[in-house]
């Protein structure tokens, strides 16, 4: 029976070996986060939902600002609303032996709202079934813990990549830039089915004292380590209405804490919201992007 | 499905005797299973009595109860009756369709007196529940399985490397072949209304594959399993799809099923010894409680009665035991002649497939009907993938056919080759599983 273990362990070296090997040839355009979750702790880091993750590029930071490294470690909304779940994964990526870093906090009423009834019971936040609260680790690679039951499509899907670009790239700095058509046709389209989801998620969401207890919590830990900024994205006009809806509370006590740990924020949605180009009216698209970092950093820049 | 005559069952059978079978025949057919002796049914039979309500009651309920009253619901409207009964949410536990089958083979098998009833609590609902094939077979019987728990057990290296390679050919056909067709099946039989014939050509090959890869994966995961624990389970597919005409088939698919059929309910029935228009009413009954067996809808009863009609021709004219061996058993390749037979049987094989995936009989018939349309020589419109998956479907065809011979295809195929070779393969196979897996794709088997 020895004989018979050790053959089969002998004979498993090889195929384990390989298939690292092609998992370490991901280059961002088949899994929407095994790069972000398999990288190295990081020294400064943007942090949000989705908006933030196609929204801001840390390339166009890190060329501005001297000495940054920005990384993008945001998700999704179903993945990284302020709460424990990130707030863990936030400790596991900040590199703590390099002082002096600063820390971007994307912020909107979804980012600290919950369902309804459940909307102060963290147990049951719907990001406790996400890979973020599942996986031990967000800086080890390979990061197997996500490979074996998270990884979004097949492995032969990195091979075929190399052959047939997809509608994603997941950029080395973290910007998640999503190709989409153009076609006004196909936009309107996009937009109507964000407008549905707007619309469900502001009948059934509420602001939540435990979110933002959260994210102050990440503030205090931040603080530690560096300057801590805080921003809230653009979205097109009709997804601002729903918006406004929680604006009030919203606006009150994130103020609160604004004052509390006397922190800059920058509102972009107190400006021009049609200035920018939005993919499905609440992404921007690459252009926008590329401005609104601009824009970031100079607003950065006037502070650091 | 049945061999067709009755001698052949009873010679190859070293369980199933004459006088079994005309005892249970006998029982069956003048009710003498549900008699009594002074009012009370007594011993054996009692018992046989008791197994077979509470084994067929509980598959009744937890399978077929909303489907029964559904049906009833739909027939009295059609009467032009109101009729509105409510169904149940019931919970269908996971193999049920097995292993009730399982303990009534025991049931039966001590009835029959070829089996001594076992005192062996653990080892009976060992046997019952014997994990490998617990949730989607083989169906064993508890002649060849009961025994194996009551041997002592040494590790056998041999034995255990055959367990080794039937389980990674098993996740092979499971995990490549079966869940990747399964992607273009699902969106072949989404709409087929929608798409030209040359993708619901696709996706109907693809599906006989997928079903396939599926079912034999499993046993193969489960025989091999058994092997590594020194158990030996029955084969339960022999290259179905090489078969020359549809009662070749039905020996080669899902045998335990097949067999159980035959033993406990085609050969009581009365088999082929009456006349012919009894033997065909056996048939036909045997198939379709086939489909029924598969699930409570008509969809599975239609892809049986499809299957009987098919086999009747051959039975009628005394055909159905032409193709016995493995077709070009001494041979590379099979003569044009085999081939048509084998592609002529694939074929047939494949529409009646249609009704079986089909959610009703409704779309069973739009599938067929545009299936069979124009656009059948028309490009398919799908994805690059597809023709990757048709490449591995080729590569898993040509590893059947060079492994025919055997219990399963890379038994012991590359034996004569350099180990590097026969390791080569093997690795090949891993990697495949590897990169092709997607995330929990449950087995089609465990709805059963």
């Amino acid at each position: 029976m020895k004989g018979f273990i050790a053959k089969i362990l002998i004979f498993s070296i090889l195929p384990f070996l390989s298939l690292f090997w092609i998992v370490s040839l991901e280059n961002g355009e088949t899994d929407y986060f095994y790069n972000k979750i398999s990288s190295p702790r990081k020294k400064s880091i943007i942090f949000g939902t989705s908006k933030s993750e196609q929204g801001i590029i840390p390339s166009i930071l890190n060329g501005k600002i001297e000495g940054s490294d920005f990384y993008n470690f945001s998700f999704a909304l179903s993945i990284s609303p302020y709460g424990k779940t990130y707030f863990e994964s936030i400790k596991d990526k900040v590199n703590y032996s390099e002082p002096d870093g600063i820390f971007i906090l994307t912020i909107d009423p979804w980012a600290v709202a919950s369902f309804k009834e459940d909307e102060e019971n963290e147990l049951i936040f719907e990001e406790t079934q996400s890979f973020l609260s599942t996986i031990p680790s967000v800086t080890i690679n390979p990061n197997i813990f996500y490979l074996k039951d998270f990884f979004l499509k097949p492995f032969f899907e990195i091979l075929l990549r190399k052959f047939k670009s997809g509608n994603f790239v997941l950029h080395d700095d973290g910007w998640l830039e999503v190709i989409v058509s153009t076609e006004p046709e196909d936009r309107k389209e996009r937009v109507s089915q964000r407008l549905m989801e707007y619309k469900k998620r502001n009948e059934n969401y509420i602001l939540s004292h435990k979110r933002f207890d959260y994210f102050e919590k990440i503030i205090i830990e931040l603080k530690n380590q560096g300057k801590v900024f805080i921003v809230r994205l653009p979205v097109e006009e009709k997804f601002a209405e729903y918006e406004s809806d929680y604006e009030v509370q919203f606006n009150y006590r994130l103020n609160e804490i604004l004052v509390k740990h006397k922190l800059n924020y920058l509102d972009f949605t107190k400006g021009d919201l049609e200035k920018w180009s939005y993919i499905d009216g609440i992404h921007l698209d690459r252009n926008s992007a590329k401005l609104i970092t601009n824009e970031l950093s100079d607003w950065i820049l006037s502070y650091h | 499905m049945v061999d067709g005559r009755q001698s052949t069952a009873d010679s190859n059978s070293n369980y199933t005797k004459r006088s079994d079978i005309e005892l249970l025949k006998k029982d069956l057919s003048t009710k003498r299973l549900w008699s009594v002796d002074n009012g009370l049914l007594t011993g054996k039979k009692l018992y046989l009595t008791i197994s077979i309500i509470f084994n067929l009651g509980l598959l009744a309920f937890f399978k077929y109860f909303n489907f029964f009253i559904e049906s009833t619901t739909d027939f009295i409207n059609l009467l032009g009756f109101q009729a509105n009964i409510h169904t149940l949410n019931i919970i269908l536990p996971v193999g049920i369709s097995f292993y009730t089958f399982q303990t009534l083979s025991y049931s039966i098998d001590v009835y029959r007196g070829k089996l001594e009833p076992t005192k062996d609590w653990v080892a009976f609902f060992a046997y019952v529940s014997f994990f490998p094939q617990l949730v989607a077979g083989p169906i064993e019987r508890a002649s060849n399985l009961l025994p194996q728990f009551f041997q002592k057990k040494n590790f056998d290296y041999a034995l255990a490397m055959d367990g080794l390679r039937q389980i990674l050919w098993g996740l092979f056909m499971k995990v490549v072949i079966a869940d990747n067709c399964a992607v273009f099946v699902n969106q072949a039989f989404t709409n087929p209304e929608t798409q030209p014939a040359s993708n619901l050509l696709i996706g109907a090959v693809f599906f006989s594959f997928q079903i396939y890869g599926d079912f034999a994966g499993y046993s193969n995961i489960a025989i091999g399993t058994g092997k590594l624990l020194g158990f030996h389970l029955m084969q339960n597919f022999s290259f179905p799809y090489f078969s020359r005409d549809i009662a070749e088939f039905w020996r080669r698919w899902h045998i335990s099923l097949s067999t159980w059929f035959r033993d406990y309910l085609y050969i009581p029935l009365g088999g082929s010894k009456g006349s012919k228009i009894l033997s065909l009413r056996n048939i036909f009954i045997i198939f379709l409680v086939s489909g029924f067996w598969h699930g409570a809808n008509w969809t599975f009863i239609a892809w049986g009665g499809i299957n009987a009609l098919l086999f009747i021709p051959l039975f009628w004219f005394g055909k159905n035991r032409v193709n016995i061996g493995i077709v070009a058993q001494n041979r590379i390749l099979p003569s044009f002649y085999e081939l048509g037979q084998v592609l002529l049987t694939f074929s047939v094989v494949t529409i009646a497939w249609i009704f079986f995936r089909s959610p009703s009989l409704g779309s069973a018939g739009t599938y067929i009907a545009h299936l069979f349309s124009s656009s059948i020589l028309s490009k398919p419109v799908m994805d690059i993938r597809v023709y990757l998956f048709i490449c591995w479907v080729v590569i898993f065809v040509l590893l059947e056919w060079m492994g025919r011979r055997e219990e399963f295809a890379i038994q012991k195929i590359a034996f004569r080759k350099p180990a590097l070779v026969r390791y080569g393969l093997y690795y090949g196979l891993v990697m495949a599983i590897f990169l092709f897996a997607r995330k929990e794709q449950e087995f089609i088997y465990f709805q059963f």
